[in-house]
């Protein structure tokens, strides 16, 4: 049987907890002593405090293979080990909810607010060529370029532009904050999501909790799919919240397909009834977070509809047609750029499920560095993904209670069968899965017996699933982060550089693209700048004197009097990822500093910008 | 203590979002449409621009849609108005971009009057249903 609930009818405490509902951990005959009621607060205060302190510590001029835990000294560890165990230790006995929300707080803080307070630039090259796209509107432009993908998927763009337009704060500076807002804000439907999902408040915040100690994919940079993904846990609390139906038997079909059926709704707990008006709204609802989402990230909305048809398609969806308005606001809006997507980035590109679920950096002979970063990276999301798979197969018998997150963590997969996304498809996998795979987990983990067991192992574990997700994100930091030098020089190319030039780098790696002046250089409406690995297939080689006649010959392909740009970033990429022998990019920035047909045209102490004018001149 | 307890479970039964979460939310899209508009008008410093124009655009018009909504928890209402929020900031600056015609003092300001008048009548509503 369902049941309406009657508006204002059931008002409560903000927390959830029912209307005269006696707090057993308040009340007086269980009171427990002062100690027993400070002792999580204060962990986690302590372990905020130890992070704090140990950041002035940390010496950001020296950089470190193993990235950031290679960098920070003990407190920031002591940190880290603290705010995890007195969030347990909170679950655990009085689970308030603002010891919790601190501990949730205080995780994203570690994660993602060390990189921002310790360095004075944003992280990853490609937040550079995101804040170029910015700039280019914060100028007063338009979408005009029917072949810039970004300028064709702008709302991030125009977002942040708007921002920094209303507010003068330079994008440089949103960007280097990003990660953070974007981590914070995303708690908060996650949040909501659980709760929805399940009536103890610990679980939801376990869930939160883990999905940050899990999430080791750098998504959550200045970026579409950070803003993409905000929207998209929107869309599932809509349909969570208001469109959720009680899952039933089959009556027609195939016998084993009812019988499946019978058994998958086992166990499923009865969804109140919403009424039509309430569905209305939340169709609206869904439908505007929609069209934000699609006009905001290519691929995102597919993976949300990927996850909408499933849970239809199991009947825990009313109306039915839902996904269909969601489909078409998707489809409607990629029909006139598919030409343009498709020539270029390639559509349905190869149907390979396995090739599409590789990464984008496949190379193990860098630094040990690298190779152990690559390696504690892999394993944590195995380690989630195996942990949120036990954790629904143990529901078994009553399948039903766990069908809609299941059914959620699982369908981003589905997404692969089509799309390798340039190597990302699996990294957002994994952003879209791990909402629901933590949730799981988190269901599954407070429902064990054993708690004295349990309990430590769990605080253990989340210490462990930190570590490694901030290896994950910041164990690259020796080339994610960039000297002000080097942006500086950048910059100064797009001010002062000669409109039309080629800009050529001497690797993948750097602030590039910056300015709103982006398409003045360079290939127009691409992604990226040739380098000297990948287009002049320089890989492996000593760039000295003996390359040079190779450079020259490769620069005088780029168009007129193009400039190469070698940086402080790029070395500490080659050297990472062992594309280059040791010293091979400084050898070659003594030979341009001499060599006929080159113009050094500018040069900090991290980045030095050449002219290559031909030696027939 | 029993090692072989299960953790107890909070009794949470679906409970519908409170009138006071409603208010609550209603001060805070009338608060942040207001503070915007008044430090951009004014020229306000940078640092006070941010916080105030960030706010609003973090929650300031999902406000004015949801405090005509019940809703069934306050974390869904919170959580909405948030995502509402960065929809319709993101979706009005992206139509500037598209009519080529850039100008978001206007987006602002013409969102934070919607919002103001969107929650003086929902309050206007709870009056009038109070007495």
């Amino acid at each position: 049987m369902t049941r309406t609930l009657p508006p204002e009818a059931l008002t409560g405490p903000a927390d959830g907890t029912p209307p005269g509902t006696p707090d057993a951990a308040t009340s007086p005959a269980s009171r427990p002593g002062l100690f027993r009621r400070a002792i999580a607060p204060l962990l986690v205060l302590a372990g905020i405090a130890a992070w704090a302190v140990s950041l002035p510590e940390v010496d950001t001029a020296t950089r470190s293979d193993y990235g950031l835990l290679g960098m920070v000294g003990p407190l920031f560890y002591a940190g880290l080990a603290l705010i995890c165990v007195g969030f347990v230790a909170e679950l655990a006995d009085r689970r308030r909810f603002l010891v919790l929300a601190a501990g949730v707080v205080g995780l994203v803080l570690v994660l993602d607010g060390t990189v921002p307070v310790l360095y004075p630039m944003p992280e990853y090259a490609w937040t550079f060529k995101h804040i170029g796209v910015v700039e280019y509107f914060l100028q007063g432009h338009g979408v005009t370029d029917p072949r810039d993908i970004y300028q064709q998927w702008p709302a991030l763009f125009t977002a942040v532009a708007a921002v920094a337009d209303l507010t003068g704060v330079s994008t440089l500076t949103l960007a280097t904050w990003a990660p953070l807002f974007f981590s914070l804000i995303a708690c908060v439907p996650m949040y909501a999501i659980a709760r929805h999902l399940s009536g103890d408040r610990r679980v939801a915040f376990l869930t939160v909790f883990l999905f940050h100690a899990g999430l080791w994919v750098g998504t959550s940079y200045l970026s579409p799919q950070a803003f993409a993904f905000q929207l998209s846990l929107g869309i599932y609390l809509v349909v969570v919240a208001w469109l959720r139906r009680t899952p039933t038997a089959w009556r027609r079909g195939p016998r084993w397909l009812r019988a499946v059926k019978a058994w998958s709704v086992r166990g499923a707990e009865e969804v109140p009834a919403t009424t039509r008006r309430a569905r209305g709204r939340a169709l609206v609802a869904l439908y505007v977070v929609t069209f934000a989402l699609t006009v905001s990230h290519q691929l995102s909305p597919y993976i949300v509809v990927a996850g909408l048809v499933l849970i239809t398609v199991l009947g825990l969806v009313q109306p039915r047609w839902a996904v269909v308005g969601v489909l078409v606001i998707a489809a409607a809006y990629l029909a006139p750029r598919l030409e343009f997507i498709n020539s270029a980035y390639g559509l349905l590109d190869s149907l390979k499920f396995w090739e599409n679920a590789g990464g984008v950096v496949t190379a193990t002979s860098g630094t040990p560095g690298q190779v152990f970063t690559s390696q504690v990276s892999s394993l944590l999301a195995l380690g989630v993904w195996l942990l949120g798979a036990a954790a629904a197969v143990s529901s078994w018998r009553r399948p039903g209670r766990v069908l809609l997150p299941a059914a959620l963590a699982f369908a981003p997969f589905l997404i692969l069968a089509g799309q390798s996304y340039g190597g990302e498809a699996i990294y957002r996998v994994y952003l879209f899965s791990l909402p629901f795979t933590a949730f799981l987990i988190a269901q599954a983990a407070l429902r064990l017996r054993w708690r004295k067991v349990v309990l430590p192992l769990l605080a253990l574990f989340l210490v462990g699933a930190s570590l490694a997700s901030i290896q994950g994100l910041h164990g690259t930091l020796a080339w994610t982060t960039f000297p002000r030098n080097e942006v500086q020089a950048t910059q100064w190319l797009y001010e002062n550089g000669e409109k039309g030039r080629m800009i050529v780098v001497g690797a993948q790696n750097g602030p590039g693209r910056l300015s709103g002046d982006y398409n003045d250089f360079g290939v127009r409406s691409s992604g990226g700048d040739p380098d000297l690995i990948g287009n002049a297939f320089l890989s492996g080689r000593m760039l000295d004197e003996s390359a040079l006649a190779e450079v020259d010959a490769f620069m005088a392909t780029q168009g007129e009097r193009p400039y190469l740009l070698i940086s402080t970033g790029q070395i500490e990429y080659t050297k990472y990822y062992g594309l280059l022998p040791d010293g091979s990019l400084q050898a070659l920035e003594r030979t341009l500093a001499d060599a006929p047909g080159w113009t050094t045209v500018h040069r900090t102490a991290d980045a030095v910008v050449f002219q290559y004018v031909g030696t027939g001149q | 203590m029993s090692t072989t307890t299960a953790v107890r479970e909070d009794p949470a039964p679906p409970v519908v979002s409170d009138r006071s979460t409603r208010r609550l939310v209603a001060a805070t899209g009338l608060a942040t449409a207001v503070l915007s508009s008044a430090a951009v008008l004014a020229d306000a410093p940078s640092w006070l621009r941010l916080v105030t124009v960030l706010a609003f655009v973090c929650a300031g018009p999902g406000a004015a849609v949801l405090v005509h909504v019940p809703v069934t928890r306050p974390s869904t209402t919170w959580a909405l108005t948030n995502v509402l929020s960065l929809a319709v900031w993101a979706i009005g600056t992206a139509v500037m971009a598209w009519l080529n015609d850039w100008s978001p003092t206007v987006l602002l300001l013409g969102l934070a009057a919607a919002t103001v008048v969107s929650v003086a009548v929902a309050w206007a509503r709870t009056r009038r249903a109070a007495r």
